[in-house]
């Protein structure tokens, strides 16, 4: 699965896209890989304030659960909801139709300090090794 | 530094053919291949599920006083088992908690083996050994020797006749015979103990051989329709089955009469342990595992803590998604007080509180599905 190139990754496999003060928060192939079978996302409502760290989104899988924490402070915009009924876009589509929630950002410098797309790929081979 | 982590001798195979490996109890085993566990959980709900099982423990007590030596050890009156016949039995310390919960076959008065788990195979030989020395046995640890495989699921009699000289139709349920596996011994058959046990809540059996053939007989399986399943959805079918899983259910701080594991256990007997659970079992039993129904989709995992309002009354021993149920299940230790059908609870999701009725276990039992289904 090809990731893009203009997003920005975590060590705890989130990938986040920023545009005009509006983050899109996702989690990438490689955190559904090793979740598994994913039944049920358990997403926050929109206006919830978060700060950076925080976990904000569980994935439940057969057997074990994932929880996705905001990279940055900010307030929920928007929140994916189809995906609370069905997680099947997020399996097939976590950079797109799969993204999450749009975070209004407070304070970007969680971003910043994400990683690029080849910092996220040699941290994703070391791990193997 | 870590210890190197042993394998069973279809390990590379699992490797070569898609399997998720994790350490398991010293093990390099397989938790899954590549359809996933809701895959493999129908498969065994449906069909044929094959599981490699090498790594659990297989003792052997032989000798004039083996069913001794074994009733002094094992909760379950193994004077009175049958011959040919099979027994949940757990092995507990004196103060009656479970050192390992075990499936004893007697094959004659002075053959009885014990099928452990894999986090057993060094505890129990050493227990077994210390315990049973006054008695005239040998304690024999085939874990090494002996392959296990398992078949579970509605068509593992399918599967399997065709590749053993025994009438599966009459093996009943927890009996075991011998017989020769892949045929005579002419044309490379070998002997082999069959039995009609499990571990998911389905029918099947399970094969005990020589460890060399372990291969053969795998791929044998393979092409006659049995579908290799790992210990993810192991876990889960146990789970909806209701089955304690030694580490979980039960453990050096549970004892059986918590776990309602009765009928594992002679109380009119003795064995190591007795004196404390008749104890229990008169002063009142302080805990007692319940089956939980989960309101909404979110799971309790193990180690979740239930409440009745702020006060702390048990814990989660395991928790999962059933995909036979299409909802989330958990099993409980609680105060015995709340361990009756429909009393409602809360158990603590990492900060946030999840509503659970307690209800009877099983979750799942494949006669009650034969039932709904007018069969």
């Amino acid at each position: 699965m090809a990731r893009p190139n203009n997003a920005r990754y975590s060590a705890s496999h989130e990938w986040a896209t920023l545009e005009d003060g509006l983050l899109t928060l996702g989690i990438t192939d490689h955190a559904i890989e090793a979740l598994g079978d994913i039944v049920f996302i358990d997403l926050p409502d929109a206006g919830r304030e978060l700060e950076r760290g925080e976990s904000t989104i569980e994935i439940e899988s057969v057997k074990a659960v994932g929880e996705v924490y905001a990279p940055v402070s900010g307030t929920i915009e928007a929140v994916n909801d189809g995906l609370g009924d069905d997680p099947a876009p997020l399996v097939s589509d976590p950079f797109g139709a799969g993204w999450l929630v749009k975070i209004r950002v407070s304070d970007d410098a969680g971003f910043g300090e994400m990683i690029d797309l080849d910092a996220y790929e040699t941290l994703l081979t070391s791990a193997e090794e | 530094m870590a210890e190197a982590l042993r394998e069973t001798p279809l390990t590379a195979w699992h490797k070569a053919n898609g399997a998720r490996c994790v350490p398991f109890a010293g093990f390099e085993m397989p938790v899954q291949y590549a359809d996933g566990i809701q895959t493999e959980v129908k498969e065994v709900r449906n069909g044929c599920g094959l599981f490699d099982l090498c790594h659990m423990g297989r003792l052997v007590l032989r000798g004039p006083e083996a069913i001794a030596a074994a009733d002094h050890v094992l909760s379950q009156n193994v004077a009175k088992i049958p011959q040919w016949a099979i027994r949940y039995a757990l092995i507990c310390a004196e103060d009656g908690t479970v050192v390992d919960d075990t499936l004893v076959y007697k094959e004659d008065d002075e053959t009885i083996h014990v099928v452990i788990n894999a986090s057993g195979r060094e505890v129990d030989d050493a227990w077994f050994r210390e315990h049973t020395a006054e008695f005239d046995i040998e304690v024999d640890n085939v874990s090494d020797e002996q392959a296990m495989l398992a078949l579970q699921g509605p068509k593992s009699k399918e599967a399997l006749a065709g590749l053993v000289d025994v009438d599966l139709a009459t093996l009943k349920y927890y009996r075991f015979t011998t017989g020769k596996l892949m045929g005579a011994v002419s044309l490379g058959g070998f002997d082999a103990y069959v039995s009609r046990t499990g571990y998911t809540g389905e029918d099947g059996f399970e094969l005990f051989f020589p460890i060399s053939q372990a291969q053969r007989v795998w791929d044998a399986l393979r092409e006659a329709g049995a579908v290799p399943i790992g210990l993810g959805a192991r876990d889960i079918c146990r789970t909806e089955a209701g089955m304690s899983l030694y580490g979980h259910e039960i453990n050096r701080e549970i004892t059986p009469l918590e776990a309602c594991l009765e009928f594992g256990m002679d109380l009119d007997k003795d064995f190591i342990g007795a004196d404390a659970l008749r104890r229990q079992r008169d002063e009142g039993i302080p805990r007692r595992l319940v089956g939980f129904g989960v309101e909404g989709r979110r799971v309790p995992r193990e180690g979740c803590r239930v409440f009745d309002g702020d006060k702390d009354i048990g814990h989660i021993t395991s928790g999962t998604f059933s995909p036979t149920l299409d909802r989330p299940i958990a099993i409980a230790l609680v105060a015995t007080e709340y361990a009756q059908d429909g009393v409602a609870l809360e158990v603590d999701l990492r900060g946030r509180r999840v509503a659970v009725v307690v209800e009877g276990l099983p979750f799942y039992s494949r006669k009650r599905k034969k039932k709904a289904a007018g069969g």
